[in-house]
This record gives structure tokens, sequence and C-alpha cells, in this order.
């Protein structure tokens, strides 16, 4: 008798206890999600409602107009020559292959970091770690002038090529490394792997979950950046980037909020497809990483 | 208990120790292969750092020691713009900035780290196909650009009209002045940040709570640990390495906050908001000595480097940034 | 395994050949010189589709074809455009012609930002300009920035209807400040505030029109001729900081600006009654809500002793074009220019229209032509500020903006924390005046010869 009652009370316990995760998760998803929501459904909205100071959740009057602007070949907003779509293919091509430079590039650098032994080790790290603190305007101006000393303006390159070390992954990939076991490498160092065996083998595959996770900010990085585009490719209809297209409708002296709003909503929805194809891998790096 | 409290401090201490015990053998000889696979590996993010980092800064080191002016040349001034940053007629302005700088990290730092436990670990036990869809709204208002997240969250706060003190005089209480006090402000911006910050830092803290192998907490619970024990004994202890990115990159990341503040409040509540790269952006368009810009950034750099070593000095006999 | 270093590999070569792609987009300008013009966004689109087709249409005439040369227009984003343009000049290859405001170019001028613009435009161009204006753009004889437009600040708008409902009339607005604040006192309501004054991060430059009704003041604004003393500590600054702080501690103003300076929302949506603004402000009414133009009353703005006619009530801030420093075809330049704001008085005409006639123009024989322009003589507010704010604006003050930033941080004390008047200028007059020895700002002013 006495034992089906704590037994009861346990299944109420966990029951009040599932309870109240699931409330906790529904306050987080709508704290997430409303201000989210509040972005996409003003989009729809004629300016004036949305610069409106009396808060309407929904438009009195919806309108596809911001988007058809947005789409439309000649837009007054945008410089000559430069097209919405075109531009968000453009700053796709130059994330991803940013993101993939950054990912492989970085992460080598980590794995040295992390697990190898060399002469000049301490010196070197202190010399990449340094820069996680150095704010970017620090460096802006002086890294134009390195560009086009070596003509990369207006070019591709220019897009990609200055972001693509990051120090701040580098340290990330190498606190990842760090907590890894070293049973596993020294049992392949028996089989006689190489060190860099190792690393294509045994840290790549296992990178996964880090690699998702810092990869979605390096990419969203490259694909939000507006200030070095701004500075570095108008003079090339062809490269400009998304969002410093969308800057052309900010204004400190009266910004086009729907269009702002509208051009959001489009931007965002590749990082929102792309998080929801990568969000389950974040779970398949136990499968890999869980054989320690 | 014991048993799994043997265990994991074993495997946490496996990596500072290997380390340590290598320290004394590297200093006789590197092995040649080893050191040849790691300067290869260094290479490319070398080359890069170095075009695209380090000459800048050198350049920008190099020309703080300047007035700098574009048009009539450049004066050479030794020290003077750091003077003028340090104890000269810019110089209150700027430690101000520091010190809001300091009151964004207070704010931020433990606030944005614990909520971000607390939801990977409720994303952890929660119904999979629900912690899915967590795990993807969370992360939505890291998607949004800082000028937009500051644009939604200055509805919340108006004072006139704005949904929180709608809520707010709906229970009879009196209106707040959100953005307005410098002592509301800065927590109304830190609130901003966090919400735009947390969807990150919880993805990273569950990608290190993914990691623990679960057969620690199933040897914990055998013997009897609440889930209290099993954070203090096991998660904790094993979320260190990603712990100590987190805490740096946080700390470094509010000391930095500008975008958001900037929309929020912008230049009112008595410059109560005014962070070290406000101060840095206000210098760069108003000054016309790009010197003096050059000076303060490298200033606030040292700060912040310092900032990290004592956090790396506090938090870990194991001294990371080395 | 094999996939992941089968993507590095795509990758790579996606890379490669992207590279290869975008390496030959070379520009096209039929072997004729470029000559770079930067223009930073402005929030009425209407100014950009306006200049670009300008462009267009001088490059195809004589002049550019057969100094074979054309003009390259780039719009930067505001966001974007201190560092762009910084990081350009640092690097010698700034844009030939910059679009900048007038406030920041006399003390640019002297640092050799600029070329005199004298040199390279006709006489007639200068002889032109209304008087303040030439007196604005003056340095030492040499011209540095030659006007597009001007919007002077600040004007009193406010609501025909809610004055009828209080009371008052529609067709007068308050004249002196005291009437102000009793209008406002008036107007005030649950659900509507009286007046909308200046967001306390904007002070720092809206203050301006304010401050440039000081008649008494030594010299310019709140420094004197040679820029080696600040007074503030004066009868009219006292006045006018008691009068903000009037404002808010009735709370007839809302205690966080409902919207930026800039817009007019407040006022358009009935949040408040009276609203300070710029020309601009009308724009806004014109294209954003057309349904309560005739509702819309306007006067100069109120003054310390109510006497408005003939009077400077306004700054005039605006935008003009100079020629940079390290120019390479200053000639070239200088007579696209000419062409484009300083002759024939048809493109003015047409930008001002295209503007809703809520920009003026710095040129007696624009505002001529205009005067006999059906359209701009027939529009209402076009008139009102031609003839009752243009001719006695000033222009806006040229030292330092720390100087301004301090001011407002000194009206803000008062406003939101409650200090004393007194206490708090005469705390202003000192700060200002260590600033001054601190910059050593005595005798640079570029205006005093």
């Amino acid at each position: 008798m006495q034992r089906v009652k704590t037994v009861n009370k346990a299944v109420v316990m966990r029951a009040v206890g599932t309870a109240l995760m699931w409330l906790v998760g529904i306050i987080l998803l709508v704290c997430s999600v409303f201000p989210f929501l509040w972005v996409v459904i003003s989009s729809f909205k004629p300016l004036a409602e949305i610069q409106s100071i009396t808060f309407h959740f929904f438009p009195k009057q919806w309108t596809a107009e911001n988007y058809a602007n947005l789409f439309a070949g000649n837009s007054v907003y945008f410089p000559r020559g430069v097209s919405f779509v075109r531009s968000l293919g453009m700053t796709f091509l130059v994330s991803v292959i940013a993101l993939v430079l950054s990912l492989a590039v970085n992460s080598l650098a980590a794995y040295a970091f992390a697990r190898l032994e060399f002469p000049g080790k301490k010196l070197l790290w202190a010399m990449y770690a340094v820069n996680m603190f150095v704010p970017s305007i620090a460096t802006l101006i002086p890294c134009y002038y390195v560009v086009s000393k070596l003509n990369m303006l207006n070019n591709l390159l220019v897009l990609i090529l200055p972001g693509v070390t990051y120090v701040w992954s580098i340290f990330f990939y190498r606190q990842y490394y760090l907590g890894m076991p070293r049973s596993l490498e020294e049992a392949a160092l028996m089989d006689g792997c190489s060190r860099f065996g190792i690393y294509v083998r045994i840290f790549l595959p296992m990178s996964v979950t880090p690699f998702i996770i810092m990869g979605m900010s390096v990419f969203q990085g490259f694909w939000n950046s507006y200030i070095w585009p701004s500075m570095t490719v108008h003079g090339n209809a062809n490269l400009y980037q998304v969002n410093q297209l969308i800057a052309y409708f900010r204004n400190s002296q009266g910004t086009a909020w729907d269009m702002l709003l509208a051009s959001t909503v489009i931007t965002c929805i590749p990082l929102v497809v792309i998080l929801m194809l990568m969000q389950k891998y974040i779970m398949q790096g136990i499968k890999i990483t869980g054989i320690k | 208990m014991t048993q799994s409290k043997v265990r994991d401090t074993d495997v946490i201490a496996e990596a500072p120790q290997t380390e340590a015990a290598q320290a004394p053998r590297k200093k006789r000889k590197y092995k040649k292969g080893e050191a040849i696979t790691a300067y290869v590996c260094l290479l490319p993010s070398f080359v890069l750092m170095m075009l695209f980092i380090t000459v800048p800064l050198i350049i920008s080191a190099y020309f703080s020691l300047f007035d700098v002016n574009y048009y009539l040349g450049n004066v050479f001034v030794w020290f003077d713009n750091y003077h003028k940053i340090l104890a000269g007629s810019i110089s209150a302005e700027f430690y101000r900035s520091i010190l809001v700088g300091v009151e964004y990290i207070a704010i931020i730092v433990p606030l944005q780290l614990v909520l971000s436990f607390l939801i990977a670990n409720l994303i952890v036990k929660i119904n999979p196909k629900f912690s899915a869809v967590i795990k993807v709204c969370i992360y939505l208002p890291c998607l949004i650009s800082g000028i937009v997240v500051g644009a939604i969250f200055s509805f919340l706060y108006n004072y006139d009209g704005g949904l929180f003190n709608s809520v707010l005089q709906m229970f009879g209480l009196s209106k707040v002045n959100w953005t307005g006090e410098p002592g509301w402000a800065v927590f109304s911006v830190c609130i901003a940040a966090v919400w735009n910050g947390l969807g990150y830092t919880t993805l990273i803290m569950l990608g290190g709570l993914h990691d623990i192998p679960s057969d620690y907490y199933e040897a914990a619970k055998l013997d009897g640990a609440n889930w209290w024990q099993q954070t203090v004994y096991i998660t904790l202890p094993c979320l260190k390495n990603i712990g100590m990115y987190l805490l740096i990159s946080l700390v470094v990341s509010s000391f930095q906050l500008y975008e958001i503040a900037l929309v929020i409040v912008g230049s009112g509540a008595m410059h109560a908001t005014e962070g070290p790269i406000y101060y840095l952006y206000y210098q760069f368009n108003y000054s016309k000595n790009m010197g003096e810009v050059y000076a303060a950034s490298l200033v606030v750099a040292v700060v912040l480097t310092a900032l990290s070593s004592v956090i790396f000095r506090l938090t870990s006999s194991e001294k990371s940034l080395d | 395994m094999k996939r992941r270093i089968a993507a590095i590999a795509v990758g790579t070569v996606m890379a490669l050949s992207a590279v290869a792609l975008a390496g030959c987009g070379g520009d096209d300008y039929d072997g004729k010189t470029p000559v770079r013009i930067w223009c930073q966004t402005f929030p009425e689109v209407e100014t950009r589709t306006w200049l670009q087709n300008k462009v267009d249409e001088f490059n195809a005439t004589d002049a550019a074809t057969e100094g074979n040369y054309l003009i390259e227009l780039t719009f930067v984003p505001e966001d974007a455009w201190e560092q762009t343009l910084k990081a350009a000049q640092g690097n010698g290859t700034a844009p030939e012609i910059t679009v900048l405001n007038y406030a920041e170019v006399a003390l640019n001028s002297v640092e050799g930002y600029y070329k005199p613009l004298d040199d390279y435009m006709s006489e007639s161009c200068f002889t032109d300009l209304l008087d303040n204006v030439n007196e604005m753009t003056d340095v030492n004889g040499s011209h540095y920035i030659y006007p597009w437009f001007i919007e002077p600040y600040s004007i009193l708008f406010y609501r025909k209807s809610a004055f009828e409902e209080v009371g008052l009339d529609p067709e007068v607005g308050p004249a002196s400040w005291d009437e102000m604040v009793e209008y406002a006192r008036k107007l005030n309501k649950t659900d509507r505030y009286g007046i909308a004054m200046p967001n306390s991060s904007q002070l720092g430059w809206v203050l301006w029109g304010f401050q440039a009704q000081d008649e008494n003041s030594q010299g310019y604004y709140l420094l004197n001729d040679d820029w080696s003393h600040a007074s503030v500590n004066t009868q009219f600054h006292k006045e006018l900081f008691t009068m903000f702080r009037t404002m808010y501690t009735e709370k007839l103003t809302p205690a966080v600006a409902l919207s930026s300076y800039n817009e007019i929302t407040p006022l358009a949506e009935g949040h408040v009654a009276m609203a300070l603004g710029g020309s601009w402000s009308i724009g806004q009414i014109k294209n954003n809500y057309p349904e309560i133009l005739s509702d819309i009353g306007y006067v100069v703005c109120p003054t310390i002793d109510g006497v408005t006619e003939g009077k400077t009530t306004a700054a005039m801030g605006g935008w003009g074009m100079a020629i940079d420093g390290n120019a390479k075809h200053p000639e070239e330049c200088g007579q696209f220019i000419e062409w484009l704001l300083g002759g024939d008085t048809a493109h003015l005409e047409e930008f001002m229209s295209d503007l809703g006639y809520s920009k003026f123009a710095a040129r007696k024989s624009v505002e001529e032509a205009l005067g006999n322009n059906e359209e701009a003589s027939a529009d209402p507010f076009y008139n009102f500020v031609s003839d009752s704010i243009l001719p006695y604006a000033k222009a806006e003050p040229a030292y330092i903006w720390e100087i301004s930033r301090k001011y407002a941080d000194a009206l803000e004390t008062v406003t939101q924390l409650g200090k004393e008047v007194d206490a708090t200028l005469a705390t202003l007059e000192k700060d200002l005046n260590n600033l001054i020895e601190a910059e050593v700002m005595q005798g640079t002013n570029p205006f005093n010869k």
C-alpha cells in the first residue's frame, strides 16, 4: 500500500515537472517568436501604419506592395543596375564559399593549437588571440588600404577573404577539441596514422556540432554584412550584397520601414530554412561524438 | 555517485594533465613531423590573418602616433592622442563609456549564461519533437539584425502606447520610462541584447551537453544523485571548455554592445547606454584626427584583453589564453 | 568522410571559378575619364531619382562628350557613409565631388579637404546666391560648397481642428515662448499632448533653430566671434531652458519623444496638437497623410519676445556639393556643378517640384523663377517659408559638434533630472570654456575675418 502511494507521488511529481517544462517551453516559444512574427506581419502594412505610434499587431489593410517594390527590377531605392534577386544569389554564393573556407581554415588552425606541439606555439596563439579583443573599427580603414593595394576592390575576393580567418571560431573549435579524449588519437597513432590523418579521420567527423553552431553564425556574419561591402564593392553592380541593399532603406532622417521589414523577412527565409535543416544534426552530434 | 565523481574528474582533468605532462618534454625536443604538420595547418589562417588583420592592426597602431590629416599630411605627435583619451579633453567620456561597457558585462553575461544553461537543459529533457521546435524558434531572434531588434524593442518600450507600459497600466501600475531614465535604459538595452543572443548561447550550451557521455548520468542516477547534484558534479565540470568560450565571447560582445543601444536609446538617457564602441564611432564620425580613433580603439582592445585575462585567472587554473 | 573531402574540393573549385568570373567585371567607360561623385542616401527617394537623371542628362551634353569624360554617380547608404568616405580619403581615392551638409564644410575647408569652387566655376554662380547663403558658404572670400537645397528649421506645425476644439483661433499660432507654453496647456488632454518637443538624442542640432534666435549673442551662436569665449549664462538661455523645463514638468510634452524629430507622425496621428519640425515635415504630410493636409497650420517658430516678423527664427540645414582637395579633374567637376546647380534654373525648379516644395532654393534667380512658377506660387507653405523664414534664417554653427552636444546635455539634465536652470547654465558655461581651451579653439573661426 505504502509503495503504491510513493509511486503515485513520483508519478504526480513527474507529471507536474513535465507540465512545468512544457509551460516554460511555451513561454520561451512565445517570447522568441512573437516579435519575429510582428516583423513578418508588419511587413504587410503600409508605411504610415508601421510608423503608427499606437500598437496594432495586425494590419488594418494588408498589402503586398512592399514585396512587389522590392522585387521590381528598377527599384528607386537601389543603385542603378542592381537587382535584389541577383544580390540575394550573390550573397548566398559569397556566404557559402566563405563558410566552407572558414570551416576548413579555422578548424585546421584550432586542431594545431589544441593537439599539436611545436616551437612558438604560445607566441602564435597570443598573436591570434589578441585579435579577438580588437574592435573592428580599429582595422577597418587600414584593411581597406590593404585590399586596395592588393587590387581587390570591386572583386568577389574582397567580400570573402578578409573574413575567413576568424579567431573566435578558432578559439571555439579549440575549446571543443581540448575536451576530446586523447585515447582515440593515441590508438590511431599506434596504427601509424599521421597527425594530419587524425584531423581528417577523427576530428573532422567529431566536429559536426561545433561546425553547425559556429557555421550558422559565420554564415550569418557574411550574409548580414553591409559596411564592408558598402566600402569595397559599390563599383560593381553584380557584387552588391543583400544587406548592403537593405541599408539603402535606412536613414536617420526617416527610414523606409515598409521596405526594410519586407526585405528583412526575405533575407531571413534562407537562414530559417538552413536552421531547420541543420537542427537535427546538432542531435546527431551525440551519436558520433558519443563514442567516448 | 562516488564512482562517477571520480570518473568524471578523470575525464575533465585529462586534457590539462596531458598538456602539463608534455610541458617538460617539449622543452627538450619537438617531434619534427608534428611541428611541420602544425605549421602547415596554421599556414592558411596565418597568411589571411597577417594580410587582413595583423598588418592593418600594425598600420593603425603606427598612425595612432600621428595627427592624421589626409589632405595636409600627417604630423608625428608621439603619444598625444593617447594622452587626450586617457587624461585630456575627451577622457571623461572615454571612462564613462568603459564603465557602461562593464555595466553591460555585469548584467548580460550572468543573465544570458544562466538562462541559456537552463533552456539547454530543458531542451534535452523535453519531448524531442517539441525540443526541435524550440531549438529552431529560440534561434530566430539571432537571425535579425541589431537594428531591427532595436526597432522591435522600441515598440515594446515606448513610454506612451508601448506594450510594456500598457501592461503595467492594465495592472494599475505607473508607467516606466524604459529608455529615458538612465538606470532603466541600461537594463532595457540589456534585455534586448539577451533576447537577441540567447539562441546562439543556448545552442552552444546544448552542443556541450550532448557531448557529455550519457553513462555518467546513468551511473549518477544509480547512485541516487538528484538533478542538482548531477548538474554540479557532472554537467558543469564537463561544460568547462565550452563554458570558457561562452564566457569570454559574451564578455567581449557585451562590452562591445552598440547597435541595439543606438536604436533603442541613441544618445539619450544622459549617455547611460553609450558603451566603448559607441564612443569609438562617435570619435570616428566627429573627430578630425583619425589617429585619435586608432589610439582609442587600441586602448579599448587593451582593456578587453586585460578583462579577459583576469577572467581566465579567476575562473581557471589552466591558462587557456597562453 | 570522402563526401566531406569532395565537398571541400567542390567548394574550392566554386571559389576559384567565382573569383575568375568576378575578376573580369571591368567598368565600361567607353574610353572616357570617369569623374566620381558620391552622395549619401536621403530619406526622400525623389532626391536620388532626380540626381541620377540629371547625371545621365549631363553625360549626354556637349560639355561632357567634348571633354571626353563622364560623371559617375554612387549612392552610399548613410550607415556606411563615414566609413566609406574616410577609407577612400585615407587611400587617396576619395570621390572628386561629394554631397555634404553645410555645417561640416567650413572647418574641414581649413584642413584642406576641398578645393575652392571659385577657381572652377563662373563668378555669376556666386553672386546669384541669396545673401545669407553666401555668408554661410563664403570662407575668407572662397566658396568650398555650392548649395543644392536648404531646409530651414524649426517651424511650428499644429492641428487646426485641435485649436478650434479648445477655442483657439486656428489661423493664429503662438508668437512667444510663453504663449507656446500657454497654448500647449490648453491643448493638453488625457489622450493628447500639447506639443511634441525634440527627442533628447537630437537636441544637439535641433536646438540650433532656437539658438539662432538669440539676438544678443556676442557673436556666433554660443561662442563669440573669435571663438575665445562661450557665453550661455544669459537671460536668453535661461528663458529657453525654463520654457523647456515647464513643458516637461507640466507634462505638456511626452516624457519620451514619440518619434524622431524628423518625423511628423505624432502630429499627423493626433497624439500631439503642436509639433516643431523643419520644412521637410510638410513633404511627409503631403506624401503619407494627404488627408490631413488642410488641417495642418504652421507659423514661424515662437520667439522669446513674441516679435516674429523679420526675425531670425530658423537655422539653415541643407546640402551642397564640394570638390575634393585631391581631385584630379577639378575643371570637370566645376563644369558639372555649375551645369547642375549654378546654371539653368529649370533643373532646380524641377527638383523643388519633385519634392513637393519642401526644400528651398539658395539662389536669387531660382527663387525668382519659382515666383513665376504657377505651381510653386500657389503652394502656401512654399510662400510662407520663402517670405517669413528663409530670408532671415541663419547658417548652422561651424564650431565642433562637442559644443552643441554639451549644451544639449545640460538641457537634458534640466528637463529630465529637474536640475536648477541657473546653476546648470553656470556649469555649462564653465565646461564650454574649458573645452575651448582644451581644443585650442581661440582664433580658429573660419568665418572670422
